[in-house]
């Protein structure tokens, strides 16, 4: 057992990037994901951590400079939120087509207009499709646990994917939680140091991100796609690995009281443990509502997905982002379109709450679950709220 | 009497070629040569980051590679943002033993659209924070690769497909933008331009610029027949013209000391250079004269700061 | 279009060391490969082999020397942007035509005149 501590969680997980070995940081400031870098920037500075730590000029470059070192062979980390993410997208797309295995902590915050600094989830929903393997943390340990997990994940010569750890920026970020650190040699046992596939080294020269005619670029993508699905039995194998180390087990969906609920709510990242709580008021009530919780966003477990709701009436999908013009919130379109093909499936009632750090409360919760219930009664089938606004 | 003039400077490089054969560039394309020459300059022992443009394109498409070293193509504008990763990682991973210790030249190429413009933050960002590393801007004088459209390095005058020569404008209306002297007001320690017109000389000064310790940046004029709309067999003459006429003028600028690396007596009227391009031939007399002029001014501004040395 | 490894009359005599067309067996043109065989995030494993590419199928004009008027200078090797020419074995520089594109830069640099383009129907 590790020691429990109470610590800031983007102190807990700059730790957690020390003592993962990363060999190459680079840093770009926006705010709430700052605490990391300034953490991991005073490990380096006091020797505390050997790594080559250096500010770039944009986040554009802090991707690209981890995309540089990858390639040549160092385990590089880089965080950014919002407008940074926005910036450096065009890197995701490409750091996943080189499959090379960096990881990103992603501090969920607004993308602007109008500027924001507080937490929602419209930036991760921005890279939905860049071939990212993508995770949703709900507090301040799973923050910490994912660094390694998606280190070993990611670096494994049957995935060699990147991968994002999604953070609720300030509501994770800037909180101190109760955690607990693992031991050096553990981590050490879990996580060996990275060995490249193909790297850049004149003592085997290759070429890399040679640009591909249409003739072989359908190829290059069935690739990069059969690949990344193929990195789901890979994830849950890390998965089950890390909780025989520490006791804590993950899965891809996570249920809450789940079994013979008739209601269930959905969530991803820090809304979970709220609604756990208004889950636990309701229940006392004799009501029957349960919690899923999506961990996995990609490659989206669409099977465990399935197998968690069967059974359940009605879906309420709390979503923390709108796809404006769209299909209103995007994890209640996923997760129709998961859905769809199957003859008997639950309701779902899609409500967007929490925008821009807005605080939803267990209270909130329940009467979300509340009208939800009344008008998925009154036939509505297709219902949407963007919940608190006042009008 | 052959058997005297056997050695001559050209076979004093290494005969091996680093840049194969087969690349898809137009005929007589000097920013070939000028890969070339650099790749023979700096051997097996280098790791290359390079921009999109015309010599990533010829050089890369999938399944075939020019390249017989280790290269690198990401994106358009952070090619020095990448050097910077591969050179720290090569620091950190010889530090801690992962790698033997060796000699390894990170080399960071781009065009001058990669160079100047969208690549400029990228590279700023790189040179002020000192990592050791060759910078080499291969400039054609517009982006090339996407059909002849202008850059801010495109000179004073030229017709592109973005700064026509037409009725009411006559070509583009802004002066070539100096990458040489930005890269010098960063205080890094060698900034050069070259021309594989002068190829011993280009070898010279990327060799000079590789074993600097810190960042290095070199400025080569590629002459591009096919947006320069010259006839190929010129490329070589052009680029010689370019020299003479004082328009392109070849210099060193080790740790903020201007050395000239060939000065005329007196600079051939650059007619002779214009004459050649299409992408001139709507010039005013008027026009040649202003700019004659200005190319004089600021080659003898030049020569004022290499007298003083800095 | 399918590239061919060149017949003795088409190389140029004496290529450079480096510069002989790689072997490393065919590489499959784009078109031909399924994605299956495709490496981990597209890298290419075999240096240089561009090399397989007949680029001398562009030329409509081809370097022609007339050996008595070779200094050896090595120009034409030096400025070539295709890395055609390769010394032969009396030091003078040849032209592989498999990869000559016929710019002309060789014949307008050499200092003696002593190479011309020609047409690639007439003459040798």
């Amino acid at each position: 057992m590790g020691k429990r501590i109470g610590i800031e969680v983007s102190i807990a997980a700059a730790e957690a990037v020390k003592q993962a070995n990363v060999d190459v940081i680079s840093a770009y400031p926006i705010t709430p994901q700052t605490h990391i870098v300034e953490h991991l920037s005073e490990l380096v500075a006091n020797g505390e951590m050997d790594a080559e730590f250096f500010c770039v000029e944009s986040e554009h470059s802090a991707l690209s400079v981890c995309v540089g070192s990858q390639a040549t062979g160092a385990r590089s980390f880089t965080c950014t939120s919002a407008q940074g993410l926005a910036l450096l997208s065009e890197v995701t797309f490409i750091a996943s087509g080189l499959r090379l295995p960096i990881v990103m902590i992603l501090a969920n915050r607004t993308l602007s207009a109008p500027l924001s600094i507080w937490n929602d989830h419209s930036d991760a929903m921005m890279v939905r499709d860049c071939g990212w393997i993508q995770f949703f943390t709900e507090n301040g340990q799973e923050v910490y646990d994912h660094v390694f997990i998606s280190y070993r994940v990611a670096e494994d010569r049957q995935v060699l994917f990147p991968a994002i750890i999604n953070m609720d920026g300030f509501i994770l970020s800037h909180v101190i939680e109760p955690l607990e650190m693992i031991e050096q040699e553990k981590i050490d046992q879990f996580l060996p140091p990275y060995e490249p596939l193909h790297r850049l080294h004149p003592d085997k020269p290759v070429t890399m991100g040679a640009f591909a005619l249409p003739a072989i670029f359908a190829e290059t993508k069935k690739a990069q796609e059969v690949a990344l699905l193929s990195s789901l039995p890979k994830i849950l194998e890390v998965w089950k690995a890390f909780g025989d180390m520490t006791g804590r087990y993950y899965h891809p969906i996570e249920t809450y009281r789940a079994e013979d609920a008739e209601t269930l709510l959905v969530t991803m990242g820090s809304f979970g443990e709220t609604a756990s709580v208004a889950v636990d008021q309701m229940r006392a009530e004799g009501r029957s509502v349960g919690l899923i919780k999506i961990r996995l966003w990609r490659p989206f477990p669409f099977n465990d997905f399935k197998k968690a709701v069967q059974g359940a009436k009605n879906l309420v999908v709390i979503d923390r982002a709108v796809s404006p013009g769209g299909p209103k919130g995007p994890v209640a379109s996923e997760v129709r379109s998961a859905l769809f093909g199957e003859s008997v499936h639950p309701t779902v009632y899609d409500f967007v709450a929490g925008i821009s750090g807005r605080d939803v409360g267990p209270s909130d919760f329940v009467k979300m679950v509340d009208k939800a219930e009344i008008e998925i009664e009154e036939g509505n089938r297709e219902g949407y709220e963007l919940y608190g606004v006042r009008e | 009497m052959t058997e005297n003039l056997n050695v001559f400077a050209v076979r004093t490089l290494t005969q091996k070629e680093y840049f194969a054969p087969g690349h898809r560039s137009c005929q007589g394309c000097a920013e070939a040569l000028a890969v070339r020459l650099v790749a023979k300059a700096l051997g097996r022992n280098v790791i290359i980051a390079n921009a999109t443009g015309c010599m990533e394109i010829v050089s890369s498409p999938l399944p075939y590679t020019s390249w017989r070293v280790p290269w690198f193509h990401v994106a358009f504008e952070n090619t020095s943002a990448v050097a910077s990763g591969i050179e720290s990682a090569l620091k950190v991973l010889m530090r801690k033993g992962r790698i033997p210790r060796k000699k390894i030249v990170t080399l960071a190429m781009g065009g001058d659209g990669g160079t100047a413009d969208i690549g400029l933050q990228s590279l700023s960002g790189a040179l002020e924070r000192g990592h050791n590393f060759l910078y080499v801007c291969t400039d054609n004088e517009a982006y090339m690769n996407t059909g002849i459209q202008r850059s801010s390095s495109t000179p004073f005058g030229a017709s592109t497909t973005t700064s026509p020569a037409g009725k009411v404008q006559t070509g583009q209306v802004t002066w070539k933008k100096n990458m040489a002297a930005i890269a010098a007001a960063h205080n890094i320690p060698y900034v050069a331009t070259a021309c594989p017109s002068y190829p011993i000389d280009l070898v010279q000064k990327v060799k000079k610029g590789a074993d600097v310790d810190g960042p290095a940046y070199i400025h080569i004029l590629s002459v591009c027949p096919t947006g320069w709309r010259s006839a190929p067999e010129l490329s070589i003459k052009l680029g010689r013209l370019a020299v003479e006429t004082g328009i392109f003028p070849l210099y060193e600028v080790e740790r903020g000391q201007y050395h000239l690396s060939i000065d005329f007596p007196k600079l051939k009227p650059i007619k002779e250079y214009i004459k050649l391009q299409g992408r001139f031939r709507h010039l005013t007399e008027e026009m040649i004269e202003g700019i004659q002029k200005r190319v004089e001014k600021e080659y003898e501004q030049l020569k004022e700061r290499a007298k003083r040395g800095f | 279009m399918v590239p061919s490894l060149p017949n003795d009359q088409e190389r140029g005599r004496g290529n450079l060391s480096y510069s002989k067309r790689e072997v490393f067996g065919m590489t499959k043109p784009e078109y031909e490969w399924t994605w299956k065989e495709l490496p981990v995030g597209n890298v290419i494993l075999e240096p240089g082999n561009a090399s397989q590419y007949r680029t001398g199928d562009w030329k409509s004009l081809k370097p022609v020397l007339k050996r008595e008027l070779c200094i050896h200078c090595g120009l034409c090797y030096i400025f070539c942007p295709d890395m055609a020419y390769g010394p032969d074995s009396e030091s003078c520089f040849i032209a592989d035509l498999f990869y000559c594109k016929g710019c002309g830069i060789c014949a307008k640099e050499c200092p003696t005149g002593a190479i011309t383009m020609v047409m690639e129907e007439e003459g040798k």
